[in-house]
């Protein structure tokens, strides 16, 4: 783990943050259940990023509360980011989004940016990027290279199983950051 | 046109008896299931996760940055199972890919920034266009050229595959040479 | 592979005159020519799904309009649909479902039947990876074996078989007209010969009758006797006179219901296209459409007939029983370093040149003013130089300037693994150190310089030409005399084209091998 801006992090019991190439910025919580992969980053620079329960978080993904293009930085509030619970954010993908609820997918490379609101069940398709201001319909699935859209029935399945299976196999082969509290001061290299 | 020369600084890479060059900044998660079977490049911050299930990449493979290659999980009633990935020889995946196949065949061309999705299969001397969606559980047969997002068939590719591709990854681990 | 090499900045002349990349062209090795896409004919080998890799017989592949059983596009997207499995949870779900498929007896009566003896039972159905459509969204029941979907009925069915069978009864007669001439060349001798010319009037009609009615014993007239064969068929030929399409006069007004739509319920044009028989206006009306069998294909030179490509049978191996691409017989020349250009000067540039072929080339290289000046010598075939085409001038450099002539010799192709050094020396002595300035196996490099134009030359195209002898294969094969390679042999030429790209082009960074022979 190497930044050389601070963090305080508060990790659930029951959650597994892989601690290769993982980087954090910022104030963040994490909720119990969920899983992040190696190569992660979590940057809440413009406020705290409270990620939910059973969420799944996988390889290169960045999630990252930012200050506003043109904003000044002193002036400026402190933003809240939240993430609910069971999202599956796939590899690659880009979550700038301040309200995420439960059971979306982000799948491989998508982008959301700041201004989105992400309801329930959403699907981004891969390689998508959505940089509108809007709040997207409960079951919206984004997809193609036009990003066409349509609405399911309902939502996309849960991933318990998979979130099990991750619980098992990743202590075995990773270094896994324990639950509790961690802060690391702005100025300090490790 | 020839490919030009790419140096490296020695340091940085891994070379193994069989020839395979990795860099040291490429995280091989659960090395003991990743088998390179010679003369194949792992470029910097590529992603391998041997640690779901076994990956097998053949020889000659040129693997360029940032790449994740990490095996397909399949829900069954009772649980989820990760199944091992299979890459066959003389295959170039270009940059920032994200490769989730079953398997892909040998003298297979990737273009930069594509997302094979889970379980896949890319027969031999198959061709993906850059920026392409191939979406899960696509079958692409030899001799095609796909992109796009679904990813579709664009064009036939030559009947010289094999031969351009071998030409292609063996050059590039030629010209791979470390800064004197 | 081709965007990493670049392929398409050299080309080749085809035979046909057009410009093609070296590894696209083929080459037949009967007429000792270059063949591209255009110059083949095509024939279809194998026919196969392209997702599940089921190979039919062709007929069997018509019968079954060329498209698979089991695999489907998705309606929405047009990806490939997944089969999903999922247990139908109890003996409730499944009786409610018996209630929902009454109209389906045979089906209701098994699920029943079934659904008593296991309390769960698997159920599939059809689900889009991409778009997430599945065939819960239109409320097609879950099917109880994985490969049970319906085709849906074409409600132009009947119509096109009506047309089809009158296509085919054209197709007939045609097909005895054309017999007729050939019949009428081949037996009737000189008359006839010159006849089936003339005969278009059918004033020799009483000649050609006496022949057609050998097969069909009704001689009467040419006109009769065609008919007579219509009747030998189930169906008469007075009722396959389809009914005529008829033009609408009046068309209905569109409803103000058509202005206020639920734009998310409505199907797109490309979605209504992709299943063109139904054409469906709402979502819910969105069917899996049978995937389309894709082939393997052999290629024949248009001109002698003769096979140039023929993979192995079947869809999965990516062998091939005749393998003659252009890359195997010619030299291929790649750009290996030109300068940061500059019009007013000759730039000094590398070309690489590899033999793929196994045998040993001898390469003779030729500017386009050798040709324009010389002409063609005798027994090679001539070629064309369009100097419109090029935009510079290129010079192979080195030697003394009256024999502009460069010849080479390449070394066969073999196995980069088992080469060694000391076979390129031999070859390396007699070469001409100022233009061949590096060897090695099968590979040269050579120098040349390319001057553009003028100054306003925005794009380089450089172009030479190459010759050397290939062998081809005789049609009969000649056992008494094996050892006769003179016969077949030919020496060909090839116009090459070197696009070097835009003039503001940085120089490509030179190679570490080449830097002391540049």
């Amino acid at each position: 783990m190497s930044s050389n801006l601070g963090y305080n992090v508060t990790i659930a019991p029951g959650t597994f943050v892989c601690e290769e190439r993982l980087q954090l910025v910022g104030e963040i919580s994490i909720g119990t259940k969920t899983v992040l992969h190696p190569s992660v980053s979590i940057i809440a620079e413009a406020g705290p990023i409270y990620i939910g329960e059973g969420n799944l978080i996988e390889e290169q993904c960045v999630i990252a509360n930012r200050f506003p293009p043109n904003a000044d930085k002193d002036q400026m509030n402190q933003i809240v980011m939240i993430i609910g619970n069971n999202n599956v954010f796939e590899v690659g993908s880009h979550c700038e989004a301040l309200k995420v609820g439960d059971n979306n997918i982000l799948e491989c490379k998508a982008r959301v940016g700041r201004n989105i609101t992400l309801t329930n069940g959403c699907v981004i398709g891969a390689k998508c990027s959505l940089m509108t201001n809007e709040i997207l319909p409960e079951n919206t699935v984004i997809y193609g290279s036009e990003h066409e859209r349509r609405i399911m029935p309902d939502r996309p399945a849960f991933q318990t199983h998979q979130l099990d299976f991750l619980a098992r196999i990743l202590p075995t082969s990773h270094y896994v950051l324990k639950h509790g509290t961690k802060t690391h001061a702005p100025t300090s290299h490790s | 046109m020839e490919l030009p020369e790419v140096f490296y600084k020695k340091a940085d890479f891994i070379e193994t008896t069989s020839g395979n060059k990795v860099c040291r900044r490429s995280i091989m998660c659960g090395s003991q299931n990743i088998v390179l079977q010679g003369k194949t490049i792992v470029m910097a911050d590529c992603i391998v996760r041997g640690d779901l299930a076994a990956v097998k990449i053949g020889k000659n493979c040129v693997i360029c940055e940032k790449c994740a290659i990490r095996p397909p999980f399949k829900k069954f009633a009772k649980g989820v199972a990760f199944f091992p990935i299979q890459i066959g020889d003389h295959v170039y995946i270009e940059d920032d890919c994200v490769i989730n196949a079953a398997s892909i065949g040998s003298y297979v061309h990737i273009g930069r920034n594509s997302v094979i999705g889970r379980r896949c299969i890319l027969m031999d001397c198959c061709v993906i266009l850059p920026n392409s969606v191939i979406p899960p559980e696509t079958v692409v047969p030899s001799f095609t050229v796909y992109g796009g997002s679904p990813a579709c068939f664009i064009e036939e590719f030559p009947e010289t595959a094999k031969e351009l591709m071998i030409d292609v990854t063996q050059s590039f681990y030629q010209n791979f040479k470390p800064t004197v | 592979m081709t965007s990493l090499l670049k392929v398409d900045k050299v080309k080749y002349q085809c035979s046909c005159g057009t410009f093609k990349p070296l590894c696209y062209l083929y080459f037949c090795r009967h007429c000792l020519k270059v063949k591209c896409k255009e110059c083949v004919i095509l024939e279809v080998d194998c026919r196969f799904c392209p997702s599940c890799y089921e190979n039919l017989q062709p007929h069997e592949a018509i019968n079954r309009k060329n498209r698979c059983q089991q695999c489907f596009n998705c309606p929405c997207c047009g990806h490939t649909l997944v089969t999903r499995a999922t247990n139908t949870a109890s003996l409730s779900a499944n009786t409610s479902a018996t209630v929902t498929d009454l109209d389906e007896s045979s089906l209701s009566s098994t699920s029943v039947m079934s659904g008593q003896a296991t309390p769960s039972k698997k159920v599939y159905y059809l689900a889009c990876g991409f778009c997430r459509w599945s065939t819960r969204d239109i409320n097609l029941n879950d099917q109880l074996t994985i490969n049970s979907w319906k085709q849906q009925d074409n409600i132009h069915e009947q119509r096109f078989q009506e047309l089809l069978l009158y296509y085919k009864q054209i197709a007939n007669k045609e097909k005895l007209e054309k017999d007729r001439k050939k019949y009428t060349t081949s037996k009737g001798g000189l008359l006839l010969r010159t006849s089936s010319k003339t005969d278009k009037y059918g004033l020799l009609t009483p000649l050609t009758r006496r022949s057609i009615g050998l097969r069909t014993t009704t001689p009467t007239s040419s006109t009769t006797s065609l008919r007579a064969t219509n009747t030998a068929k189930p169906v008469d030929s007075s009722t396959i006179q389809p009914k005529q399409s008829t033009a609408l006069e009046t068309i209905t007004p569109l409803e103000d219901t058509f202005f206020n739509l639920d734009l998310s319920k409505m199907t797109t044009m490309k979605q209504r296209l992709s299943s063109v028989e139904i054409q469906p206006v709402y979502t819910d009306g969105l069917y899996p459409i049978s995937k389309h069998f894709t082939s393997k294909q052999s290629k024949r030179c248009k001109e002698c007939d003769h096979n140039v490509l023929k993979p192995e049978p079947s869809p999965k191996v990516i062998k091939f029983k005749l393998h003659q691409m252009a890359m195997f017989f010619i030299p291929d020349i790649r750009i290996w370093y030109h300068p940061t250009w500059d019009s007013n000067r000759e730039n000094v540039c590398v070309l690489s040149i590899v033999n793929q072929s196994d045998e040993q080339i001898t390469l003779k290289l030729m500017t386009i003013d050798d040709i324009l000046k010389n002409g063609s010598s005798t027994g090679i075939d001539e070629i064309k130089v369009d100097e419109k085409l090029l935009t510079a001038k290129l010079d192979f450099s080195g030697g003394n300037d009256t024999n502009k002539e460069k010849i080479v010799q390449l070394h066969a192709h073999i196995d980069m693994n088992e080469t060694d050094s000391k076979y390129d020396n031999e070859f390396r002595e007699n070469d001409d150190k100022q233009f061949v300035i590096w060897r090695k196996f099968a590979k040269i490099a050579i120098k040349c310089t390319v001057k553009p134009h003028n100054e306003n030359v925005k794009n380089i195209i450089a172009g030479f030409v190459m010759e050397h002898r290939v062998v081809g294969i005789s049609s009969v094969q000649t056992s008494i005399q094996p050892a006769q390679p003179e016969q077949n042999s030919k020496i060909i030429r090839h116009l090459v084209t070197i696009d070097f790209g835009s003039i503001d082009e940085p120089a490509l960074t030179l190679h570490s091998s080449l830097k002391e022979g540049l």
